[in-house]
């Protein structure tokens, strides 16, 4: 049961979503190796979306409630990238 | 010298008395960075090391910055004493082989290390074709972060 569930889920029922940014100095082998660690996506997902990144200046790399994509994109501030989370669709 | 693959557990960390020193000291210039932040918030490192989560949302952003900046500082900190206390405890001959969160904690602190140097150096993605200047016009700082990328992607290639 979660009674503290933020009240924006509970009238959108849209989820957070957290978004990995495109940076010049974070290695690509750096990246897709924190993408499995944290996440434990397989390595070839792990590399996809690293090249997403790369490629298209940002990815989404998780979605879930507000508290969890907090603590996700805290994580990813801890290995050093460039995150943010957002509800919109478009990141 | 650098890293190298040590077996499933670990990584073996292979220094000259000279990376040694260089490292000793870029451990502890994060750490007084730390401590006493050289630049105002709201410089380019501090955005750097302490991303906005938010950047739509002020009031969501000090929020969240109010949670998270302290475990966040700690965490930096804890990567660059794990470090230093490896280089502490490496053999005469500058190896070591680290335990996979000794390894993790290298790994974090090289990119802090490279996040404070690039971003003092203005290292961008639209430098990737550009010609390298002349050898003795090049900053030795360059030379110093070139380094760094080849440690820290020796180190991850190295990672069980």
């Amino acid at each position: 049961m979660e009674l503290e569930r933020p009240e924006e889920d509970l009238l959108t029922q849209r989820p957070w979503r957290t978004i990995v940014w495109d940076d010049p100095i974070n290695l690509m082998s750096y990246v897709t190796w924190v993408f499995q660690r944290h996440f434990g996506y397989p390595r070839e997902k792990a590399h996809q979306l690293m090249l997403d990144v790369h490629e298209r200046g940002k990815a989404v790399v998780s979605t879930g409630s507000r508290d969890d994509m907090e603590r996700d994109v805290s994580a990813m501030h801890g290995y050093g990238l460039w995150a943010t989370l957002s509800q919109d669709s478009d990141g | 010298m650098g890293f190298a693959p040590g077996g499933p557990d670990s990584v073996l960390l292979h220094l000259t008395e000279d990376e040694q020193q260089i490292l000793t000291s870029l451990l502890y210039s994060v750490l007084e960075t730390l401590a006493e932040p050289e630049d105002p918030e709201g410089s380019a490192l501090h955005q750097r090391w302490f991303p906005e989560a938010y950047p739509d949302d002020a009031e969501a952003a000090e929020r969240f910055r109010e949670k998270a900046e302290a475990d966040l500082m700690q965490g930096k900190r804890g990567n660059a004493a794990a470090c230093l206390a490896t280089l502490d405890a490496a053999a005469d001959d500058g190896t070591r082989a680290l335990d996979l969160d000794e390894a993790t904690a290298w790994a974090l602190a090289l990119n802090d290390i490279r996040l404070a140097l690039g971003t003092r150096l203005g290292v961008g993605a639209d430098d990737e074709g550009e010609p390298l200047p002349a050898e003795d016009e090049r900053d030795p700082a360059l030379d110093l972060y070139d380094w760094l990328t080849w440690m820290q992607e020796t180190l991850v290639r190295s990672l069980p």
